[in-house]
């Protein structure tokens, strides 16, 4: 009999591997067998030692977390998305769940049986690849973006190395380690060491471990001569092998390397060296299974050769932001760190620019500006930046001038190919506007300073919070010096600045109701940027360039500044920096969980708390701007 | 006593299968949905019925029911209206025997709809037109259990399109009723979690 619901389902699945190898028959005979399962976020689809289902699964909507076990830590190993497939397990293997697959939002997963699916994978190449493939590499779609092409045991040391920041993690090594008898030769040894391109062979005698042969006895050993190259291996081994159990995490590894001083660590199947040899762990292996630590991804960044390369590492930066946001890792460390690698990137694609078109004819700055110069950028939103060179003479202005935005339109691309697209208001590097000379740049400010609102462009205020990503600092600094000299006691600029600050959509209405968009394609979304963000990031901005507060760009940073300063309303402003966070952790996991740059919120979504945790956020939002009003009297001009 | 026992005997041979079944509380909810010509139980009929059923909240797409109706009084609005086209004859199947697989399909699951009332009342004038009692499974709506959850008055009402909409639902292949009971299970599974039932 025709079941629709099923064909709905058909219309899902053939759109995904493995079920796009399948004709529209088997599809249908697979969806009439599927349930649907709806998960909440934070319910658990299966644990590590359950038995294996008889179903395995696809997610419909929403995304499931795969998550390992390893010193009593949870650490999530890999994230299943719309049209990914997971808990294959009972395919190929009769013991329990290896992984923990939790909902990390609401979800809705298709299961289906495995004795149905069976048969196609059994009469269908394509498809037990696939399983094969995505089962041994953890990936759900080892077709996915980077990995086409690579070999599964590439794919499981990528899988690995994005897997966490912190330590208790566990190790990926070798499961299939080189062994030798003491009595082989040692130049056997050798050989077979630099075929197989490693660092030791385990010397075993019934399968236990006695001793291991290193790069370092062969070096020390052989090559000084002490002993003939023709010797046993019993006579250089190191003796006894430090041996460890199976499942170690990366601390305890890193503790017995330290503790031994050795570089290698024997895996036996309990530990000691009376039991049969499971693997070895080098220390390469620790820095594999460290790569995701920022410090890495800054080397990384300044390693690689392409966009693309590039646009690799922000992924890892994104994972990152997201392990870190929901592990509460408090917000303003992450955003530093954040702030820094996403500078790192800028620097990166300036360097490739400069490195492809040949050194620069002047000596230059560029500059950051908005979410960026702030460093509050957390997820891919736009560019935006100016760039500034040294005052040249009038006959070389305009190739210098040439020069500089054929540099910034390499970079600004690069950086749209990693993901930041560029401002839409123009405000980048490679526009002939933002891209001047220091005297033109001076005079700029001077205008927007001293004669806001006379000139056609109105003042961008997005030009006062800069950060240097690349060139002369000093620069920069001439810069600072010329807005805070303009600034002091410039009752125009800050009644300007002030009643721009003021002049954003509230969050609520007169019901302390939140106020949503009313049309276009975020009807009903609030605009948690507009609303709520900008106001807090104008006002600190304004109070900052008022106290004569120098160098502090981030929003939060200057709000607690600004509380030492002013301690009369210190509370208020430590209010504002909280809220500030809070707000932006709203928007970070609202970004992650949609991909995009989270500006608008679904109010439906949220819990009851989370909306009352929200309306906090704009009590001192208010009161900031209350403030605002009485310190720059504005009451009386607007 | 013994009119019920006479009138038990006029009735069909489903119908008196279908009361036996009530003896057990069931487990099983069925999501459904009819497309009529129109609004009124009394005059309009029913031009197709979908369903399916959800135990353990889960959908169990084998578990589904559809049955398109052949229908006398069909004109070009309500076409229009419903999506539903009057179509090839030998794929829809009369009333007496829609409602009787319905009913062999039902048995004693507890009923999920959306403003079920009125499904509920269609289905009924069908049963009276087959000489059948009223159904008797309990019913849920799941409208009246969006505004409960949200706490919201009664009075306020709420579309499909509105429900799915709020829980980001895709709303693709609606106006069939199968695609409207696969759409209400849908709502039903995550309205059930969030009251606690």
């Amino acid at each position: 009999m025709k079941n629709p619901i099923a064909e709905r389902i058909v219309d899902f699945l053939k759109n995904y591997p493995p079920f796009n190898s399948l004709n529209y028959q088997e599809l249908s005979h697979i969806a009439s067998e599927v349930k649907v399962l709806y998960l909440e976020k934070g319910k658990i689809l299966f644990q590590i030692g359950e038995a294996c289902h008889d179903s395995f699964y696809i997610v419909a909507s929403g995304a499931i977390g795969l998550s390992v076990t390893s010193d009593a830590e949870e650490t999530i190993i890999d994230k299943c998305d719309e049209g990914d497939i997971l808990g294959l397990r009972p395919f190929f293997a009769k013991n329990n769940y290896l992984m923990t697959a939790k909902a990390r939002e609401e979800s809705i997963v298709y299961a289906i049986p495995i004795h149905i699916f069976q048969p196609y994978v059994l009469s269908n190449p394509d498809v037990m690849n696939f399983l094969l493939e995505s089962f041994a590499s953890n990936t759900r779609n080892p077709y996915d973006k980077e990995h086409r092409g690579k070999l599964i045991s590439e794919n499981i040391i990528y899988k690995e190395q994005q897997a966490d920041i912190q330590y208790f993690q566990s190790i990926q090594y070798s499961k299939e380690p080189i062994t030798a008898s003491p009595e082989a030769i040692v130049r056997d040894i050798a050989q077979m060491m630099t075929d197989k391109l490693i660092g030791s062979v385990i010397i075993t005698k019934d399968d236990f471990p006695i001793g291991i042969v290193t790069d370092k006895d062969l070096r020390s050993k052989i090559a000084t001569g002490h002993f003939e190259i023709t010797t046993t291996a019993a006579k250089i081994m190191t003796s006894p092998v430090v041996t460890v159990p199976e499942d170690l995490s990366l601390a305890e590894a890193q503790v017995y390397m330290l503790k031994y001083n050795v570089d290698y660590l024997c895996v036996t199947e309990d530990g000691s060296d009376k039991s049969p040899v499971r693997g070895i762990i080098s220390e390469n292996d620790l820095v594999v299974a460290q790569a995701n630590n920022p410090g890495v991804l800054i080397k990384e960044v300044k390693r690689a050769q392409s966009a693309k390369d590039l646009k690799r590492i922000r992924e890892k930066l994104s994972e990152l932001i997201e392990t870190s946001v929901t592990k509460d890792i408090p917000l303003s460390h992450i955003m530093n760190i954040s702030g820094e690698i996403n500078t790192a990137i800028i620097r990166r694609a300036i360097d490739l620019a400069i490195l492809e078109m040949g050194s620069p004819p002047a000596r230059f700055a560029w500059l950051s500006i908005g979410s960026q110069g702030r460093k509050e950028q957390l997820l891919l939103t736009d560019q935006d930046s100016f760039l500034v060179f040294e005052d040249v003479s009038q006959d070389k202005y305009r190739d210098v001038k040439d020069y500089f935005l054929r540099l910034a339109r390499r970079t600004t691309s690069t950086l749209e190919k990693v993901g930041y697209f560029l401002s839409p208001d123009g405000f980048v590097s490679s526009n002939m506007i933002w891209c001047k000379s220091l005297t033109d740049w001076i005079k700029q400010y001077n205008n927007w300073i001293n004669t806001p609102g006379e000139s056609s462009e109105a003042i961008n205020t997005i030009f006062f919070d800069y950060e240097i990503a690349f060139g002369e600092t000093s620069i920069e600094e001439a810069i600072t010096e010329i807005i805070f000299k303009n600034v002091k006691g410039n009752k125009l600029f800050f009644d300007y600045l002030g009643n721009d600050a003021l002049k954003k959509p509230p969050p609520l209405g007169f019901f302390r109701q939140f106020l949503v968009e009313e049309e276009g394609e975020n009807k009903d979304l609030f605009d948690i940027k507009t609303r709520a963000l900008t106001p807090l990031i104008d006002a600190g901005r304004l109070l900052v360039l008022h106290q004569n507060i120098k160098g502090i760009n981030n929003t939060y940073m200057r709000f607690k500044q600004l509380a030492i300063v002013d301690p009369r309303h210190s509370e208020l402003f430590l209010n504002c920096a909280e809220a500030f966070l809070t707000l932006s952790e709203f928007r970070t996991v609202e970004g992650l969980k949609n991909d995009n740059s989270g500006q608008f919120i679904n109010l439906e979504e949220l819990s009851k708390t989370d909306k009352v945790k929200l309306k906090n956020c704009f009590i001192p939002i208010k009161e900031i701007q209350e403030l605002i009003k009485s310190r720059f009297k504005l009451t009386y001009f607007s | 006593m013994l009119d019920w026992l006479k009138i038990n005997k006029d009735y069909p041979q489903f119908w008196k299968d279908y009361l036996g079944k009530f003896e057990n509380k069931s487990r099983r909810f069925v999501a459904f949905s009819t497309e009529t010509t129109g609004l009124d139980p009394e005059k309009d009929v029913l031009l197709s019925i979908g369903a399916v059923a959800i135990e353990n909240n889960t959908i169990v797409v084998k578990d589904s029911f559809e049955a398109l109706i052949f229908q006398e009084k069909f004109t070009p609005e309500v076409a229009l209206k419903t999506g539903v086209l009057k179509g090839i004859p030998d794929e829809k199947h009369s009333e007496s025997e829609a409602i009787e697989a319905f009913i062999n399909y039902l048995g004693n699951a507890i009923l999920v709809g959306h403003r079920i009332h009125f499904d509920i009342a269609m289905i009924n004038s069908a049963l009276e037109r087959q000489h059948c009692g009223k159904l008797k499974n309990e019913a849920l709506d799941i409208e009246v259990m969006f505004k409960k959850w949200k706490q919201i008055p009664e009075e306020k009402q709420y579309s499909l399109d509105e429900l799915s909409a709020s829980f980001k639902i895709s709303k693709s292949e609606r106006h069939t009723a199968s695609g409207d009971a696969f759409i209400i299970s849908l709502l039903f599974q995550r309205l059930k979690q969030r009251l606690g039932l």
